[in-house]
Parts: C-alpha cells; structure tokens; sequence
C-alpha cells in the first residue's frame, strides 16, 4: 500500500505537468512546473541510488520543495494582485505577516544544531506552517477584495494551505501518536488529492471569462 | 506553533465565507461595475428611488391613519414598513461593503464630501455624521475617506433601519412616534442619497482606471 501511495505521487505529479503543456497553461503559474519537475525528480532518488539516499539528501529534497512552495507562493501572490495597488498592499503585508511568523517560529525552535533529525522534526514542520499561512493569506486577500481566480490559482489556493497545514501538524508531533498512524497514510492521500483537483484544474478545458476584455486584463493580466 | 495552528482554524471558516460570497457572484461584482456603467447607475438610481418612495407613500398612509386616529391600523402599516427597510437597508449595507472594497483595491478614488450633520435629523445619526465628518478631516487619503464614507453610511443606515423597529415595538408617545417616522424617513432618503453618490464616485474610480470599457 505504502508503494503505491509513494508511486501515484510523481505519476500524478507528471499527470499535472501533462496537463500544464498540453492546455497550454505553463505561463498561468511559472514556478508551478519546476516544483513538480523537483517533486517526480525527488521521488526518483531513493530509487535511483538508494544507498546516496540519506538524511542530506532527505533534507536537501525537502529544502527545495520548501523553497520552489515558497517561490510560487509568492508568484501567485505578485500574479494575482499586480495592477490592484491597494490590494497589492494588502497582499504585501499579509505575505511580509506571514513571513516574519515563520522567521518567528524558527527562531524560537529548539533545536540542537547540526542534529538533521530536529531539523525534520522541530524546524521543517514551522517552515511548513509559515508556507501554509502564504498560502491561505494570499487566498484570504483574494476572497475578501472578491476577486475572480484563473481555475488553476484556485487549485492551488484551496488545497495547499490544508495539506502543508496537516504536514506540519502531523510531523511535528502536536496531533499525538494515535492519529499519527492513520496520517501515515492520510498525508499521502490527501497530497494525491491535492495533485488531482491542480491536475483536473490543468487539464480543464479553457473557458473565456464573460467579463470586458478591459477588466480580463486588469484581474487575470496573465492571459 | 500551536498558536499559529489555532490562528489558522480560527479564520478558515471566515476565509470559507468570503469564498462562498465571492464564488456565489462570481465576476458578476466587479463586472457589474465597469460594463455599461451609466446603465448601472440609472438601474441603482431608479431602484433606489422606488424603495425610498414606496416607503414614503407608506410613510403619509401610516400618518393619515394616525391623524385620523386609527392608531392600530397606523400601526400595521409602519410595521410593514420596517418589513419593506428590512429587505432594502441590508441590500444597500451588502453593496456598500462590496463598492469599499472595490475600491481599497483600486488606485485612485475621487474625493468626496462625507454627509453634514445639519440635513439629518435623528439624533443618533446625527451623531454618526459628526464622527464621520472629524474623522474623514483627519484621512488624507481618498481610498481611505471612500472606506470610511462606506462605513459609516453601513451604520447609519443600520441604525435608521433599527430606529423604525424600535418605534414599532417601542411604548413611545404616539405624536412623538410620528415626528419619529418622519425624521427617520428624511434621513433614510439623504443616507440613500449618500449611498448612490457613493456609487457614483466608485464608477468614476473605475472609469480612471479602465478607460477602454468607458
């Protein structure tokens, strides 16, 4: 079971990128095509050279995941509230809000440096939440000035904040070890689902919004 | 972390609403605004003008009955009337929410003047206008006066709104009830006035920045 859950990610993960090229969506979100190019990369590893496949390695894949979820956070964020100036202030302060919490969290971790098992279980897991708080603060902005979301953004911005929030709640112990062993399971599904509802978002047919041609280019400048 | 973790739980369902608000109108919010803009503000003018004035009529049959001395009767009416303000104040507070936040979004807001407190008559209101006046002298930006215009009209609306629902189930004198009704059915019309003003200023906001839909 677990071979399957670990082998259906990358193959979603291609699924998506398909849809992204076949649809013609790769300029919808810029960042979002390398982090799952970084995801199928990832899963391949431990395959490709299991014994290399260490707690560095571990850390260096979670690293860029980190960093690409971040980057595209911050891209959605820049795509979605460019010619809105008073919106894009807004934005900006809950990005920088969601930022300077994360810089927080880190630095009231205790962790013991040079341990790379507290860096995945005390470190990463407050990372992960600064990550999700970007996420959901973009998606708060965009519902509270009622903007109109491109089908793929919304993908994003629905799922993600829910699954990094489970992740790092799960890995860092606060859910407790009786539901742990059902999130053994549970965080990989919910990562399937996540990649199916940006995959079927990827894939859905391209319908013109009934808006002004002005007003299209105002809020989706990106068309 | 755990805080952080709470925080998060505790905005998701207000983040669920606003989705829920925003996908029900889809594009419709900000279409509305910057399609046929002319035609929008005729169509809000004219709906405006027949709430307002239906709710006048009502207003003069409720005080003939009452000069007639048919107090109970009067009475039914001016409870059909806070029927008729009940469906009409919260249609115009949900606009005035949406047009502020239209316009936090936007750039450029054309200044406007907030509503002076000498043409309102409710005390309460009355009230709210002086706030409104102090604080709209101390913003210096016009985004911000546009806010605080929207807000303060979403109040004040509220409490004219509240004021004829008190005076329906309040024990008040019936002479001093009518000068009541009359005084907050003025202030309702200047607030509506207010509100499509408001209105007005925002398509010009939008007219600004979107000249190829003008």
């Amino acid at each position: 079971m677990r071979v399957l859950l670990w082998a259906a990610g990358p193959v979603l993960a291609g699924w998506v990128l398909a849809g992204l090229v076949a649809r013609r969506r790769l300029h919808h979100a810029y960042l979002l095509p390398p982090f799952l190019v970084a995801l199928i990369v990832s899963a391949a590893l431990p395959v490709v050279d299991p014994r290399g496949y260490d707690w560095t390695a571990w850390l260096i894949k979670e690293t860029v995941h980190t960093v690409l979820a971040f980057a595209l956070g911050f891209e959605l964020a820049v795509r979605l509230f460019r010619h809105l100036p008073g919106a894009a202030l807004v934005a900006r302060g809950t990005v920088l809000a969601a930022l300077a919490g994360t810089a927080a969290l880190v630095a009231s971790a205790p962790w013991r440096q040079g341990v790379v098992a507290d860096l995945s279980v005390v470190v990463l897991p407050r990372v992960i939440v600064g990550l999700a708080w970007l996420y959901f603060g973009v998606a708060m902005t965009t519902a509270f000035f009622m903007l109109p979301e491109d089908r793929l953004h919304r993908a994003v911005l629905a799922t993600f904040p829910f699954y990094f929030m489970l992740y790092a709640v799960v890995s860092t112990g606060l859910a407790g070890d009786t539901v742990r062993g059902v999130a053994d399971y549970g965080l990989p599904l919910l990562w399937l689902a996540v990649l199916f509802v940006v995959g079927r978002a990827a894939w859905a047919p391209d319908d013109p919004p009934d808006a002004p041609p002005a007003l299209v280019s105002l809020l989706w400048p990106w068309r | 972390m755990a805080l952080a973790v709470a925080l998060w739980l505790l905005l998701l369902p207000v983040y669920l609403r606003w989705r829920r608000r925003r996908n029900d109108r889809g594009w419709s919010a900000w279409v509305e605004l910057t399609s046929e803009r002319e035609t929008q503000y005729r169509l809000l003018r004219d709906e405006i003008a027949r709430r307002v004035g239906d709710i006048g009529e009502s207003c003069d049959l409720a005080r003939r009955r009452h000069e007639r001395g048919d107090e109970t009767d009067a009475l039914r009416v001016l409870a059909a009337i806070v029927d008729v303000i009940e469906a009409f104040v919260p249609d115009l507070v949900g606009r005035l929410r949406e047009w502020a936040r239209v316009a936090w979004a936007l750039e450029r807001v054309p200044p406007l003047q907030p509503v002076s407190p000498r043409v309102l008559r409710v005390g309460r209101v009355k009230g709210v206008a002086a706030a409104w006046a102090a604080l709209d002298a101390l913003l210096v930006g016009t985004r911000e006066r546009f806010r605080l215009r929207a807000f303060m009209l979403r109040y004040a609306l509220r409490l004219v709104a509240s004021g004829m629902r008190e005076l329906v189930h309040g024990q008040k004198a019936p002479a001093a009830r009518w000068q009541r009704v009359e005084a907050l059915r003025d202030d309702l019309d200047t607030l509506s006035d207010a509100s499509l003003e408001t209105f007005r200023g925002l398509l010009v906001s939008l007219q600004l920045r979107l000249p190829a839909t003008a």
